[in-house]
């Protein structure tokens, strides 16, 4: 009996570790490729798209995602990747807030897009660290960061422009913000 | 070190599902391997012990019985300063015995 159950762990065990080996290699292949488009980015021009949003913010579980967001904040190590990760995150976001446009859900809209330029608030804090911490920031992530603030302000116009009144007042002021921070990037990089 | 440090950042960023997946698989995992490894660890140590428990009673009682049969240490050199001396002895009366083997035939030649 006792032996019976041993064996039943050991496949088990087995089983388990096969499917982790196998989750493990994929996740290698993925990351190599993000890592290859990443770098193949600085020699493309204008060429920006933003990443898939994934579930949206009107999901009854995006309560969870955004915990499990939060705590991989937490656990990235290293000041140029977490500017990474803010700018993944931002871009992310701000996508999520055109798409609910689309759909007509105003309000969500707003404050998805308030947390988006939020995350690229973020970035410029934690590049500022960077540079304080002399860590190298790659040309590719430092023309990314450039591209993406064009592109998020092209988003909050198309927005503005959808709107009136006080919903058009928003994302006047996010779209601000976006420039202000864009602006408190360009001053780091060249200091007076 | 930084190719993996790297794999794990990529890998939170851009797929952290699996990421967390990967670590719920592992972990139980990892915890189970760990118990196993701990209680034949345990039963080793078990084992060690008795048998040093074992070794430490059996000296014991050798240092008893070598009390009784007085074979310490001082009693050792005694015996063989002992065994020198009768050595020793033996040698003196072996040459005693020569020579008034020689002194018998120098007698005997002188006549």
């Amino acid at each position: 009996m006792k032996n019976n159950i041993y064996s039943k762990i050991k496949i088990a065990i087995v089983f388990f570790g096969i499917v982790a080996v196998a989750f493990f290699i994929y996740l290698v292949i993925e990351v190599r490729n993000v890592e290859d488009s990443n770098i193949k980015l600085e020699a493309q021009s204008n060429d920006y798209t933003f990443p898939s949003p994934g579930m949206m913010p009107d999901s009854k579980l995006y309560k969870l995602k955004v915990l499990r967001n939060k705590i991989v904040e937490k656990l990235i190590i290293g000041y140029v990747k977490k500017i990474e990760f803010d700018l993944f995150m931002a871009d992310k976001i701000i996508y999520a807030s055109k798409l609910l446009m689309e759909k007509g859900k105003i309000d969500l809209s707003k404050e998805t897009a308030l947390k988006g330029e939020n995350y690229y608030s973020m970035l410029v804090q934690n590049y500022n660290m960077a540079l304080l911490s002399h860590e190298q920031i790659p040309s590719w992530l430092d023309r990314k960061i450039t591209l993406a603030a064009i592109k998020h302000q092209e988003v909050f116009k198309h927005l503005e422009n959808k709107v009136t009144g006080e919903d058009k007042k928003t994302f006047q002021i996010v779209s601000k913000f976006s420039k202000i921070n864009y602006d408190f990037i360009v001053g780091l990089r060249n200091p007076k | 070190m930084n190719e993996l440090i790297s794999l794990y950042n990529n890998s939170l960023i851009y797929f952290p599902n699996i990421f967390f997946l990967l670590l719920l698989i592992l972990g139980p995992t990892a915890v189970f391997f760990l118990s196993k490894v701990s209680i034949l660890a345990k039963k080793k140590a078990a084992v060690y012990i008795k048998k040093l428990k074992e070794n430490v009673k059996q000296i014991h009682i050798n240092k008893k019985s070598r009390i009784k049969t007085g074979l310490s240490i001082k009693r050792i050199i005694k015996n063989i300063l002992i065994i020198i001396n009768l050595i020793f002895l033996y040698i003196e009366v072996k040459t005693d015995k020569i020579i008034k083997k020689i002194e018998k035939e120098i007698l005997i030649n002188e006549k």
